[in-house]
């Protein structure tokens, strides 16, 4: 675009926006145009849209002028889905961040897409509720970001992932009229024809710019028992797994970490509880007046297991005060620290990649043999856990932007990590999402269950949404 | 530090944005160059001798050098203390402060 016509477009975007919601600086623009992944990349502005009206008016400006728009919340995401190209605008939701309502009759709380996760949370605590879907990003990640990417949590092994918590969307489409479109209902039964909600949830902000969001909430558990247990194999953990669901309990959380980054995180002070070995997290919700049966029932299936040092917690404060979690809340920033210590001789940026894979919890081991075996061979540093009740496993490791062959090791490693997923009847990416860092990943993921049909569908569906192509372009499909 | 150590410290910065709800400024102006992550990057600019934006200074000159966000950093960045630093790099350069005393004057208006 030649600098006149790029005038043209500011001043215009101005008039819709306001000039303090445009923004051009160079440093401004580097800062939106970068995620947590270290992916950056470089665009015309920052737009700061404050209501739909806004929005579709950008979307109509857009459209008619042929410019990519690039819907963003915090940039927490790890696939690229948030990083904008050169000659695009990034349109942030920062000024979206109203909480509009709350019925707790009803089980909703109408938020819009720039109100952060924890902020939401915070509030329908207020209420004795909850919104369950838990990221470890929750400090930062919005809410149309969590929708985009279909986020899950500690808290999956319950309540699932953003696909289970929205009841209704208001988007922008990106046509010629910026059209505003409701879908969904406020009601928990709900059959309007073609799922649209859930199609969007998940669409890395490439089908529709999401304004309004209407969630449903839960009641805050009166009371969670907690066990921490720590195995010397693999499969006995796993074998936990299995005896948990036989004996028709449903964790509220459950959560593993493997011996060696048990060990990492220990090391680095992360931990109050010490232990050698593989942790299993196990949290129940029951009522106080349950909570030494189900202890003891957890207890006997973790003992038959063969696990040692079990610490237990008959209620959440417990929890909390003996640090039961903290080895899985800690091993992200241990293996941080670790890669900080690492960049003391880098040449570039240390970068901690969090890999997102899923694979039946029936063969959680054998991945997790897997993946270590793998790293090992390709010389990767590894942090390893995840949700044990979900399969959802996130191997960690780093790498140093300014050397190629470490960055091109990791990108081979990530391939062969999906490759391990795929193989075994698992999916290459379970809450990240696709982004523009998985695409082949996908198809290898396709190709192996039958389904590459289903990548010219969405191809299709996407050029029914978005005919010219502007919105998000490059992600997903 | 040296515009050296400066360098290496904001390296180490991984965007997680973690630190960002606990920035008072940040509370009151949502733009990312009002907050902890967006500071680390402005300094890395002027350590690296990039250009000073106005941004970059309003950035620089608007952290109340308050250090909530290292409480919340998984690498233990100190913010309030490489803006420190940062200032005065900038401050060797001359010119730059009388900009930046302009800018803050902007900022808070
Ligand atoms: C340390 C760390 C831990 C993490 N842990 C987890 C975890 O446990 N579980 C998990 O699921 N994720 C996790 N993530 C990934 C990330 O935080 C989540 O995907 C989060 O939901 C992204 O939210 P965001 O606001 O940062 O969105 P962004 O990164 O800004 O955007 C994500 C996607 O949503 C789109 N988007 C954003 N807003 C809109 C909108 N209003 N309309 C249309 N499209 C939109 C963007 O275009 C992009 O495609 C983690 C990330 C980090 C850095
Ligand atoms: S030190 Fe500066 S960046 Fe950090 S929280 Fe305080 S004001 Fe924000
Ligand atoms: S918490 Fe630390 S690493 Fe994360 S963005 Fe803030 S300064 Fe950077």
């Amino acid at each position: 675009m030649d600098e006149a016509s790029r005038r043209k477009l500011l001043k215009r975007l101005r008039k819709i926006l306001g000039s303090e919601n445009v923004l051009d600086d160079e440093y401004i623009v580097s800062i939106y145009s970068r995620n947590a992944a270290g992916m950056s990349s470089n665009a015309l502005a920052v737009v700061f849209p404050s209501s739909v009206e806004q929005v579709s008016s950008i979307v109509r400006l857009a459209y008619n002028e042929n410019i990519s728009l690039y819907p963003q919340g915090s940039a927490t995401e790890l696939t690229g889905s948030s990083i904008p190209s050169e000659g695009g605008l990034v349109v942030s939701f920062q000024n979206m961040n109203r909480i509009k309502e709350t019925s707790v009759v009803d089980g909703y709380v109408v938020a819009e897409p720039g109100v952060i996760l924890r902020e939401l949370d915070s509030h329908l605590s207020q209420h004795g509720y909850m919104f369950p879907v838990d990221p470890a990003s929750i400090r930062a990640a919005t809410v149309g970001g969590a929708v985009n990417t279909g986020a899950g949590g500690m808290r999956g092994a319950k309540y699932g992932t953003m696909r289970e918590w929205v009841m209704g969307l208001q988007v922008v489409l990106p046509d010629e009229e910026g059209t505003v479109m409701r879908i969904g209902c406020r009601t928990a039964k709900c059959r309007q024809g073609y799922d649209l909600v859930r199609l969007i949830v998940g669409s890395e902000g490439t089908l529709a710019l999401v304004t309004e969001t209407t969630l449903r909430i839960t009641p805050i558990p009166e009371n969670t028992v907690t066990l921490l247990g720590f195995y010397e194999e693999l499969e006995d953990l796993v074998n936990t797994v299995v005896g948990v669901k036989e004996n028709r309990l449903s964790p509220y959380i459950m959560e593993f970490i493997d011996a060696e980054t048990v060990d990492i995180t220990i090391k680095a002070g992360g931990s109050r509880i010490k232990g050698e070995g593989h942790a299993l997290i196990v949290s129940l919700d029951v009522p106080p007046e349950a909570s030494s049966r189900y202890a003891g029932i957890l207890r006997s299936i973790m003992e038959s297991n063969n696990a040692s040092q079990i610490h237990v917690a008959e209620n959440t404060d417990q929890a909390e005060k003996l640090g039961l979690f903290d080895i899985r809340r800690g091993f992200h920033p241990a293996t941080v620290k670790l890669a900080a210590e690492a960049s003391r001789h880098s040449k570039g940026r240390i970068l901690v990649y969090v890999e997102d894979i899923a694979v039946p919890p029936s063969r959680l081991a054998e991945a997790i043999r897997r993946i270590r075996r793998t790293s090992d061979e390709m010389n990767i540093p590894l942090s390893l856990a995840g949700h044990a009740g979900d399969g959802n496993i996130h191997p960690v490791t780093w790498f140093d932007t300014g050397d190629p062959e470490s960055k091109e090791r990791v990108e081979r490693w990530v391939g062969e990590i999906m490759r391990i997923a795929v193989e075994l009847g698992g999916t290459v990416s379970s809450e990240h999402g696709i982004g523009s860092s998985k695409k082949e990943g996908l198809r290898m993921e396709l190709e192996a269950i039958g389904g590459l049909k289903a990548l010219e569908l969405m191809r299709r569906i996407k050029e029914i949404f978005d005919p010219k192509g502007i919105l998000n372009p490059g992600k997903v499909v | 530090m040296d515009a050296d150590d400066l360098v290496r410290i904001t390296r180490m910065c991984g965007f997680c944005g973690f630190c960002e709800h606990v920035c008072p400024t940040y509370s009151i102006v949502r733009r990312r160059h009002y907050s902890p992550r967006g500071r680390v990057a402005a300094v890395e600019r002027v350590a690296r001798g990039g250009s000073t934006t106005k941004a970059v200074l309003e950035s620089l000159y608007t952290c109340l050098l308050c250090h909530a966000c290292l409480y919340e950093c998984p690498t233990g960045i100190d913010v309030a203390e490489l803006v420190r630093d940062a200032r005065a790099l900038l401050r060797g350069g001359g010119a730059e402060q009388h900009d930046a005393g302009k800018a803050v004057a902007q900022a808070l208006k």
